[in-house]
């Protein structure tokens, strides 16, 4: 459905009952976001990085809670050898229901949840008997290749 | 002491002001080069040219990289009326003009191309930062440019096909664009991640000029064909920096060259009038029969009006000695396209 515009880009419109949105993928990378109320003769015009193009998708598909999960590596410049990396995960279906001393995590993996944000609040260092629930997401912490037995064990990936 | 050094910071100083100022660089190009050859400080060495004429490759090349033959053949069918109405009200009064004025059906016909084309970089440049994309009328520029682009590579193959020889070679040619665009031909080096994707970037432009030179065809016409039968490697933003540089140098380069008579000056006020009204009508009945307004047509003759590149390409490779008639146009319309399209 996007309007191929050779030299320009690319256009995607919605015509809505207020009005018209086109969204353009400049080839140099930009996104310029119209808005032409009905009756108006002149959009409100915004141009947005990548970035802030795919926060402003997530926050309309209502996925704000459902965000991709990410990661990040910290390191110390005082320490050496010293990796820690963070990452969050969506609580999936399969360990749904259990708590966090029901399913091992720190014994069979040496990772640590440091925290999790549920639909209505936020809990940081959550006891072992902390329940997850599907569509919690957690933040876990550990070394990179705790982390990757983490995914592998606990959320089978 | 080369042209060339002299020439780029120029160049490099005009682009600063005019994107400071929003404004599209082509026409100081132009200035400054008259300025500099109409002093002496520029005395046209071969340096000069020869970046001059990797100038027009690489922008032509860079077009052709743009042309996706796919996206081409699913949108041509609703451009096509637009694309006639704007040949016809735009070639056929200016070559009329030029018999009259007595230039004979060559110089005439290269004239007329050169002021029916409208310039695409000054023209897009103005719907992008004039937020003007949500419009439909916008849609219609856009591909109006691209309809120019394929007229142009007609127009090249005509004056190309001067000699018979030539003539024959042309099918060849565009039996190679074909076979190069369907084959996976050198897509693993442009995919390497070390100097070769821009090396060989460089080089399929350079060779444009080369075979050109041995086969007697047009430069241009051999550039353009070689950017469609690459443009599915997604070269454009290798090939953009090279086109930017040798391009400004190429425009600095045909002011140079540009012998201004005062005798010129009322043919230039003529064909620019031509040129202008041409727009206006085309795009007002482009408007009024695809848009169903006059409104929007009026808007499409502010975003075609500006010519620039293509002119002076086909002035500089074709009929050098009219290029003060072609420059006064391009000076003149496009100054006027930009500031019509500040007014409300």
């Amino acid at each position: 459905m996007g309007v191929e515009l050779p030299g320009v880009g690319t256009k995607y419109e919605i015509d809505t009952a207020g009005g018209r949105i086109a969204v353009v993928f400049l080839e140099g990378g930009e996104i310029q976001l119209y808005i032409l109320e009905r009756g108006c003769e002149k959009p409100c015009v915004v141009n947005l990085t990548n970035v802030e193009a795919r926060r402003l998708g997530s926050i309309l598909s209502g996925a704000i809670f459902e965000r991709e999960e990410e990661g990040v590596e910290v390191a110390f410049p005082q320490i050496s050898e010293l990796r820690i990396t963070v990452h969050t995960y969506t609580v999936s279906k399969s360990i749904a229901g259990k708590t966090i001393e029901e399913l091992k995590i720190r014994k069979n993996t040496g990772v640590t949840i440091i925290a999790i944000s549920k639909e209505d609040r936020n809990i940081i260092s959550p006891s072992p008997s902390t329940r997850l629930e599907e569509g919690d997401i957690i933040v876990v912490i550990g070394e990179h290749d705790q982390i990757r037995r983490f995914e592998e064990l606990i959320l089978g990936r | 002491m080369s042209d060339a050094l002299v020439v780029i910071p120029v160049a490099t100083l005009a682009a600063i002001l005019c994107r400071k100022l929003n404004f599209t660089p082509i026409p100081l190009y132009i200035l400054v080069g008259m300025l500099m050859g109409q002093t002496g400080i520029i005395e046209g060495d071969e340096t000069g040219k020869f970046l001059g004429s990797l100038g027009i490759v690489f922008l032509l090349f860079y077009i052709g990289l743009k042309i996706n033959p796919k996206t081409l053949r699913t949108n041509i069918g609703g451009i096509a009326l637009a694309g006639l109405i704007d040949f016809v009200f735009n070639f056929t009064p200016a070559f009329i003009l030029l018999s009259l004025l007595g230039f004979d059906l060559l110089k005439g016909f290269i004239l007329a191309s050169a002021i029916y084309i409208s310039s695409s970089a000054v023209n897009l440049k103005l719907l992008i930062d004039g937020r003007k994309l949500i419009y439909p009328f916008a849609e219609t520029v856009v591909w109006l440019m691209v309809f120019e682009d394929v007229v142009l590579i007609a127009i090249l193959s005509i004056l190309s096909a001067r000699e018979i020889l030539s003539f024959l070679l042309i099918i060849p040619l565009l039996a190679l664009v074909y076979v190069i665009y369907r084959s996976n031909l050198l897509s693993g080096l442009f995919k390497r991640d070390d100097e070769i994707p821009v090396l060989l970037t460089f080089t399929i432009p350079s060779l444009a000029l080369l075979v050109a030179e041995k086969l007697k065809l047009s430069e241009a016409l051999v550039a353009i064909s070689l950017g469609i039968s690459f443009s599915r490697h997604g070269i454009d933003s290798i090939t953009r920096p090279f086109k930017d540089i040798f391009l400004a140098i190429f425009f600095v380069f045909f002011g140079t060259l540009i012998t201004f008579k005062i005798s010129d000056f009322s043919i230039v006020l003529l064909l620019a009038a031509v040129a202008v009204t041409g727009k206006f009508v085309s795009g007002y009945v482009i408007g009024k029969f695809i848009h169903d307004s006059t409104k929007d047509g009026v808007e499409i003759f502010k975003h075609t009006v500006a010519r620039g590149e293509f002119s002076v390409i086909l002035s500089s490779l074709f009929a050098l000695e009219n290029a003060g008639i072609i420059a006064g146009i391009v000076l003149f319309t496009s100054v006027l396209g930009p500031i019509l399209t500040k007014i409300r």
